[in-house]
């Protein structure tokens, strides 16, 4: 009767393994975990295709997308008439990622061959950067693009090439202070590569691109940023005028033996560079060539006593205060005049001589007898005036100002020495600037490395009758004094010569000097502003009328032929006049 | 046919027509960008040249090769003074 009520006996043979009933919130809670389990994947589903999806894109694309730079194309450096001094060409760079590289052995000795590297080397460096887990690294800048097309055809995994531009300087060394040159990745390292850095860099571009597994591009996506091209830049330098200043010292310093030397020429109007040149020189497009003092721009950073083409500028001084006229006459007798423990001395005893016999004949004891009646002030304002002791403004890196006390930091005898150029220190770029403002009757220009439209207007230093007063007297140098070496035959021509003791630790060389000369021609209508200096000549010769003058005779006729400037001084019968009537209205060169 | 079915077709034949243009428009852009590709190419070789074309040209034209060619080859020299007339238009002004 009670067997309805009873299990079935195979259910009561197991009653551990199952029982009839478990407790209720046993299988509830087992539930809500499981719930609460798909609930926390289904939130993590949301979190990462909603909220984190960003992120993971991001990543993704991260590994097969890549933003390469466009390189902008440099802007070239042009002479005055447009001859290019500096040119970027297109170049290729091959780099590749280190992590596949490294397994492909065979394929890195197959590049290292075309590419003339040492297959060791490579593989090592390769090995390198992938333990460092680098995932970029160069295999060899700058190839040409023909090279790097046979590489790229062996289709080698993770090897990619890069445009780059190189610089090249057709010139070579002609001109190759003054331009400077740039470093592997194109910017501005010395020069006026330097300083025009921003004018001539242009602006890089972005672009996107896909790649494959393998690392190689399958499609450009999109340009981000356009590169924006540099600008070219037209330099006051004359390519042919450079090529002729730079042989003409190569000679000098070649037979005389010298150390350095610098050249400058400058168009006295415009205050413009047409020329400047330095040796020793080195070649720009041979980046071994790059060492120590051979990249300085001497006639721009490099100080020297300029001796007596100071003179010049005491006249001025003493002619501007009033108390000389060019007629004066001084007492030089016996060639010596003692200033405390100082003796002060010219080569012989020239006797009474007038201001401009002083210059001519160049006499450090009447000059100095002259600068020790002026008011320092006074004689300092001038020599301010021409720019001693200032930066001469040109925006070339490391211009100097040179080296020139004010008279509160004068001792006795520093008033009768800056007369004759010693105790200062200037740049051949100061020097040439200041003469440039006597051939300039009294006005000077402001200095510019760069071709102008448009001429600053110039800043008068002194006046006119002074500085016509000071040409007369630098013309007599030339004709009958110390600068006869200067003459450019068909031209007046005037200048100033200089030998000074190179300076050294404790006091003055005996047997070093510096030889300069500092002039401008033609004297009728001056043009061009021009300053010669060579350092420590061997040879024998070393006066700055044996050394110096002769350079600047040889470049100056070179600038003046260039420069289609009329001969003013010629003999009669090679003249003709046409009546302008028969004449085709240009007649003559446009060069300079 | 209700007016809703007849909506539907029409709105999944523009809903095909879309599909097409987008894969039409994405080939097109595909092809667009080949030839710019190519272009680029095209324009990086040409300025690979011209600026050979500028080197040479400026190497050829250096002064110093020229005055060797004209003072060798052809045995040119500068004019002496003696050699030259100077032709003045009208007055001669400041020369002595």
């Amino acid at each position: 009767m009670s067997a309805p009520r009873r299990a079935p006996p195979a259910v009561r043979d197991t009653p551990v393994l199952m029982p009839a009933r478990s407790p209720r919130w046993r299988r509830q809670s087992v539930m809500a975990v499981f719930a609460l389990l798909g609930l926390g994947l289904m939130a993590r589903a949301v979190f990462l295709q909603v909220f984190d999806h960003d992120f993971y894109r991001g990543q993704g694309d991260a590994r097969q997308q890549r933003t390469v730079a466009i390189p902008a194309h440099r802007g070239m450096l042009l002479d005055r008439h447009g001859e290019p001094l500096a040119i970027s060409t297109p170049i290729q760079t091959l780099w590749g990622n280190p992590q596949g590289l490294v397994e492909q052995p065979g394929a890195l000795r197959e590049v290292a061959a075309i590419l003339a590297l040492d297959p060791q080397e490579l593989q090592d460096s390769v090995d390198s950067a992938a333990r460092r887990g680098r995932e970029f690294m160069y295999i060899k800048r700058h190839v040409t693009p023909l090279l790097a097309e046979r590489v790229m055809s062996l289709r080698v995994a993770d090897l990619a090439v890069q445009r780059e531009y190189r610089r090249y300087y057709p010139s070579g060394a002609a001109a190759s202070h003054l331009i400077g040159f740039t470093d592997i990745d194109d910017r501005g390292r010395e020069g006026l590569e330097l300083a025009y850095d921003e004018w001539l860099a242009g602006v890089p571009g972005k672009r996107r691109i896909l790649r494959d597994l393998s690392g190689r591009e399958i499609a450009g996506m999109d340009i981000l940023v356009d590169a924006v091209p540099g600008r070219d830049l037209r330099l006051s330098i004359d390519r042919q005028l450079q090529y002729f200043a730079e042989r003409a010292l190569l000679d000098a310093v070649a037979e005389h033996r010298a150390e350095s030397a610098s050249v400058v020429v400058m168009d006295i109007a415009s205050g413009e560079v047409l020329a400047m040149s330095n040796l020793p020189g080195y070649n720009p497009n041979d980046t071994a060539d790059r060492s120590g003092g051979r990249q300085r721009n001497r006639a721009v950073t490099d100080v020297f006593e300029p001796g007596s083409t100071m003179k010049p500028f005491t006249i001025a001084a003493a002619l501007t205060s009033g108390q000389y006229t060019a007629d004066d006459i001084v007492f030089t007798s016996p060639g010596r005049y003692r200033i405390g423990k100082y003796v002060i001395s010219d080569a012989r005893d020239n006797g009474w001589l007038d201001l401009r016999a002083i210059v001519t004949k160049s006499s450090n004891v009447g000059v100095s007898k002259i600068a020790t009646t002026l008011e320092p002030e006074q004689m300092w304002d001038v020599f301010d005036r021409f720019g001693f002791g200032r930066p001469p403004g040109s925006e070339f890196p490391g211009e100097v100002a040179g080296y020139f006390n004010h008279p509160s930091a004068w001792h006795h005898v520093e008033q009768a020495s800056v007369s004759y150029g010693y105790g200062i220190s200037v740049s051949v770029l100061q020097l040439v600037h200041a003469y440039a403002a006597i051939a300039n009757d009294g006005l000077m220009p402001a200095v510019s490395f760069l071709a102008t439209e448009e001429a600053e207007p110039a800043r008068r230093v002194i006046g006119a009758g002074v500085a016509d007063e000071l040409q007369d007297m630098l013309e007599g140098v030339v004709v009958d004094g110390t600068g006869g070496r200067a003459a450019v035959p068909g031209y007046r021509v005037a200048g100033k010569t200089g030998t000074s003791h190179r300076s050294q630790s404790g006091g003055y060389a005996d047997d070093r000097y510096v030889s300069v000369f500092a002039g401008f021609a033609p004297v009728s209508d001056p043009r061009y502003a021009m300053a010669v200096v060579i350092h420590d000549p061997k040879a024998g010769e070393h006066f700055g009328s044996q050394v110096a003058a002769p350079v600047f005779a040889e470049v100056m006729s070179h600038a003046l032929r260039l420069g289609g400037v009329a001969p003013d001084d010629i003999d009669e019968r090679l003249r003709t006049v046409a009546s302008p009537a028969k004449v085709p209205a240009r007649v003559g060169s446009d060069r300079l | 046919m209700n007016r809703w079915s007849i909506l539907s077709i029409v709105l999944a034949a523009l809903c095909a027509c879309s599909a097409v243009t987008v894969a039409w428009s994405q080939h097109l852009s595909r092809a667009a960008w080949a030839d710019i590709s190519q272009s680029r190419r095209a324009v990086e070789g040409l300025a690979v040249r011209w600026s050979q074309l500028q080197i040479e040209q400026s190497t050829f034209s250096e002064h110093g090769r020229i005055e060797r060619a004209a003072r060798e080859r052809l045995s040119m020299s500068h004019p002496t003074l003696e050699s030259s007339r100077l032709i003045v238009l009208g007055r001669p002004a400041g020369i002595r």
